[in-house]
């Protein structure tokens, strides 16, 4: 009788929840719909340039100093939640994000991807830089401790690419990634492995002059999620991936992107087939970097 | 016509409350009984029991969101109905997967029937829920508050099937931990 006791207390779980949950309806526009084959190639896109950069352009191997010198991302100092609720519970080790505040933008689906600027070798420098290159300009190897299940950090690693203008000595372009995946490809790209066609987990990209762009289209009020006084920008979209052989989808995944600023560095966390609460882990495993291994997802 | 309207229909006690609420909540509270019952004469039973709980009810409550009010009475008395009824009586409403997949949570040596209070299961319930991320919330309210088909959940998020049940197979191991941490079990 005690599976009925159960079943008779979830009939007491808060009115607004057991709405939400009948209101949900998944966003499947025509325009998601049609930028399937985009989605899917650009998430990929993504991380296979940043994996494949170094093998495709071969710099003069020099690295250029960072603009500041920088010790990597660190925690906020500030412990209060803008709702004033208790941020760093208990004592300084924990960053605890409660559910109740986490707020994803629900976007209608991927932006297009604008072709790369051509930047002519005459007038600019670049600089592919390698693990010890993206620890030097950024402070770190874009390696955040809490790595998902199943997931690893193989490939071709970390690696970035930085342009600077010959004339004045301004650094134009900066975006280093990294990717940690199921399973990575003899060329070093990810692979799926299973039978769905796009591959899980996710990628890391940071640049000190914040030009990244979101994968995502834009939401008309984006709203951000405080961790630990950070303000992180979580967005979302279903997209459709296709069997290969008709157009009809053969099943829907999800991608999050985590986007924020940390200590003068923009960094966003694009991640495929991820669960909401891994890609909140990997952010706040970042943002919390001194003490990664003490962060609490859950319910205050 | 507004909630509020309907709410002062009751309080009023205007007999065109009931069929206010018929017009604009029966088809949410059929689906409700439904899911439970599985059967289309008892589900308008206990839609039918779900008026006139509410007649009864508003005065004196004055619910805040009626759909959630209505819904809650149609569930409760859904379930009263499915366990008046004999074993062989029970059909194939989904309640009978539902509480097979839940005893998951439950040792089938132990009962905790008479060391809890029901008020404290159903808080430790709603905090579990709620610490479940959104979509993940959805999934286990559908599917143990609804009662809703695996297959409807699948399609109404786009899972497949087999992620439908994992999720909830996950769902079920981290609420038997719950139940054993705080000393439920």
């Amino acid at each position: 009788m005690i599976v009925e006791n159960i079943l008779d207390a979830i009939g007491g779980i808060n009115d607004e929840a057991v709405l939400d949950a009948r209101a949900y309806k998944r966003a499947q526009s025509n325009s998601a719909v049609k930028w399937v084959a985009g989605a899917a190639c650009f998430s990929l896109i993504v991380t296979v340039a940043m994996a494949a950069l170094p093998g495709l352009l071969k710099g003069p191997g020099g690295v250029l100093p960072p603009p500041t010198p920088n010790l990597g991302p660190v925690a906020s100092d500030n412990d209060t939640q803008h709702n004033d609720e208790p941020t760093q519970l208990p004592g300084e080790k924990e960053l605890t994000i409660n559910w109740d505040n986490v707020v994803v933008n629900e976007s209608a689906g991927p932006a297009l991807h604008a072709v790369p600027l051509y930047r002519d070798p005459a007038l600019y420098n670049e600089e592919i830089l390698d693990a010890e290159g993206v620890r030097t300009y950024y402070g770190w190897e874009l390696a955040p401790n809490y790595v998902p299940d199943g997931l690893t950090g193989g490939g071709k690693a970390v690696s970035g690419r930085i342009v600077q203008e010959k004339a004045t000595g301004n650094i134009v372009e900066d975006q280093a990634g990294r990717g940690f995946w199921v399973d990575f490809g003899e060329d070093g790209n990810p692979k799926s492995n299973d039978d769905i066609a796009i591959p899980r987990g996710y990628t890391i990209r940071a640049s000190r002059l914040r030009i990244l762009h979101c994968c995502l289209l834009p939401v008309d009020e984006e709203r951000t999620t405080d961790f630990g006084g950070v303000p992180v920008t979580l967005s979302h979209a279903a997209l459709s991936y296709g069997d290969g052989i008709s157009n009809v989808p053969a099943g829907y995944y999800d991608i999050y992107v985590a986007s924020f600023t940390l200590d003068g560095v923009e960094y966003e966390i694009e991640a495929q087939r991820l669960e909401l609460e891994e890609v909140i882990k990997i952010a706040a495993s970042i943002i919390n970097m001194p003490y990664s291994e003490d962060f609490v997802v859950g319910c205050l | 016509m507004e909630d509020d309207s309907i709410v002062n229909l009751y309080w009023a006690r205007a007999e065109n409350a009931i069929s206010e609420t018929s017009k604009k909540y029966g088809k949410y509270c059929y689906s409700i009984a439904y899911g439970i019952l599985g059967n289309v004469e008892d589900a308008d039973e206990s839609v039918n029991d779900t008026y006139l709980d509410a007649w009864n009810s508003i005065p004196p409550h004055r619910p805040s969101i009626l759909s959630a009010f209505l819904g809650k009475i149609t569930r409760r008395i859904s379930i009263d109905k499915w366990r008046g009824r004999t074993a062989e009586k029970r059909g194939g409403g989904e309640i009978v997967l539902v509480l097979d997949e839940l005893s998951d949570c439950i040792p089938s040596n132990q009962s905790v029937e008479h060391e809890v209070e029901a008020a404290e299961l159903s808080q430790l319930i709603d905090c579990f829920v709620m610490s479940l991320s959104p979509m993940e919330r959805r999934v286990f309210i559908c599917r143990y508050w609804y009662f809703d088909p695996i297959g409807e959940i699948a399609q109404r998020f786009g899972f497949s099937h087999s992620k439908v049940k994992m999720i909830l197979h996950r769902q079920r191991k981290k609420l038997l931990n719950r139940l054993e941490s705080e000393g439920f079990l």
